[in-house]
């Protein structure tokens, strides 16, 4: 940890501010694998969809299959872990960090930060997740339905109307039997107030809140 | 909590090394399909597609007509050629699928016989109709199964044997199916030489067999 710390540039003790660090903040586990994981679940959906679309197609063969056709998933994968590489570096690194920080992203940084305000940077950012989040669906959703990704866009509201009433049907079953189990551990997790008189039980107050949960009464 | 995740990462790792082990050959087998008309085979990985508009070409120049809706073919060995459709000693096999419309008079007409003789005349009346001269003879059958997939598609699946003008003999498989209402024919020929057929009859009864229909009418 302390070596950690003087990487960083910084004394001990204290939280660093993250303009004071001279390394990039470490990223979390999750942080870190998360676009790894998504691309992964995207190539799995697709080789799920050759065998959902050609009921002679086996496992074996769709994982081929979606090796060759989905190879843009692997390209983004590979960028993606030399990203990852790349933020590692640039946690130990401090020569590395302020290279890219000042050296190629510096000018960048500091014209966005000139002329759009933080508020409108932050609005921009929203704006290019949800596209980036839509380009992913219509993507996924055009190989599947084996169109192109404006096709699937445009389609989407149709393949939703689709699939309402199956969507429903689960949330009706779902509903009615989550709601008994849901219904049962309310009512057992309830806190009870017992009224014991002379060694015999004689009242159940629910919802009580006395900390013992029993109150003795001669 | 780094105990868990180390072995998360080593699952991870184990499942995209299998996935690329497993991803690195080529799929075994080429997937045919017709969604719209839920229709599917497939033929092994090496067999290439005939192109389309050979293969019109070839049914236009034999039969005067180049057929409607859904056509596909594929043939084994290096030199696929549409012309091996309609004629004989193919030493490849060379097979073809068809799904068309029918009538409202060709539904009301359609019968086991009918889809036997769809392609070539399979039935004795069929054979005895045919005109002095019909250049295929030595009508030999090998095989004679009416088939129910299931969903009310029925049709039968044919295996016989001719001879062209007395000197090479082809073995002809073939399926022909109907949904359960009878407005639609479902049709795959396979065919080469009687020798090429023997050699390769596991890769051929794998194609026959995997005629799949999924008619929801």
């Amino acid at each position: 940890m302390r070596k950690a710390r003087a990487a960083t540039g910084l004394p001990p003790g204290g939280r660093p501010k993250d303009e004071d660090l001279l390394t990039r903040k470490r990223l979390s586990f999750w942080d870190r694998i998360k676009f790894l994981v998504l691309l992964g679940l995207i190539w799995f959906i697709l080789t799920w969809s050759v065998m959902a679309n050609d009921p002679l197609v086996g496992f074996s063969d769709a994982v081929r299959i979606e090796v060759r056709a989905g190879s843009w998933v692997f390209v983004l994968m590979g960028l993606e872990v030399i990203r990852q590489i790349h933020f590692l570096i640039s946690e130990h690194s401090r020569a590395y960090h302020r290279f890219w920080t000042y050296g190629v992203f510096g000018g960048f940084a500091r014209l966005t930060h000139r002329r759009i305000s933080d508020w409108t940077r932050f609005r921009i950012w929203r704006l290019l997740t949800w596209l980036f989040w839509i380009a992913v669906a219509a993507v996924v959703t055009g190989k599947i339905i084996h169109t192109t990704p404006i096709l699937a866009l445009l389609r989407g509201p149709q393949l939703i109307w689709h699939v309402l009433p199956f969507v429903l049907q689960l949330a009706f079953a779902f509903f009615f039997i989550a709601f008994q189990f849901i219904g049962l551990f309310w009512l057992l997790s309830r806190q009870a107030l017992r009224v014991r008189r002379s060694g015999r039980v004689h009242q159940h107050v629910h919802g009580g809140r006395h900390p013992q949960g029993e109150v003795a009464v001669p | 909590m780094a105990h868990r995740l180390a072995k998360g990462l080593v699952g991870a790792c184990a499942l995209l090394l299998g996935v690329t082990v497993t991803g690195c050959g080529a799929p075994q087998y080429t997937y045919v399909a017709n969604s719209s008309e839920s229709t599917y085979f497939k033929v092994p990985n090496a067999w290439h597609k005939i192109d389309a508009g050979a293969l019109q070409h070839a049914m236009q120049e034999v039969t005067g007509s180049s057929g409607g809706g859904w056509q596909v073919a594929y043939e084994a060995g290096h030199e696929p050629t549409a012309n091996d459709f309609l004629s004989f000693g193919a030493s490849q096999p060379f097979v073809f699928a068809e799904v068309g419309q029918l009538t409202s008079a060709g539904s009301q007409a359609l019968s086991y016989d009918s889809l036997r003789d769809f392609f070539l005349p399979v039935t004795s009346t069929a054979r005895q109709q045919e005109p002095a001269g019909f250049p295929l003879t030595d009508f030999k059958q090998i095989r004679d199964q009416v088939l129910t997939p299931g969903k009310g598609v029925h049709g039968v699946r044919e295996t016989f044997e001719y001879t062209l003008n007395g000197s090479q003999t082809d073995t002809f498989d073939e399926i022909a199916l109907t949904n359960a209402v009878q407005t639609i024919v479902y049709f795959m020929v396979l065919h080469c030489t009687t020798s090429c057929y023997s050699n390769d009859q596991t890769a051929i009864n794998d194609v026959m067999s995997s005629f799949t229909i999924r008619s929801s009418s």
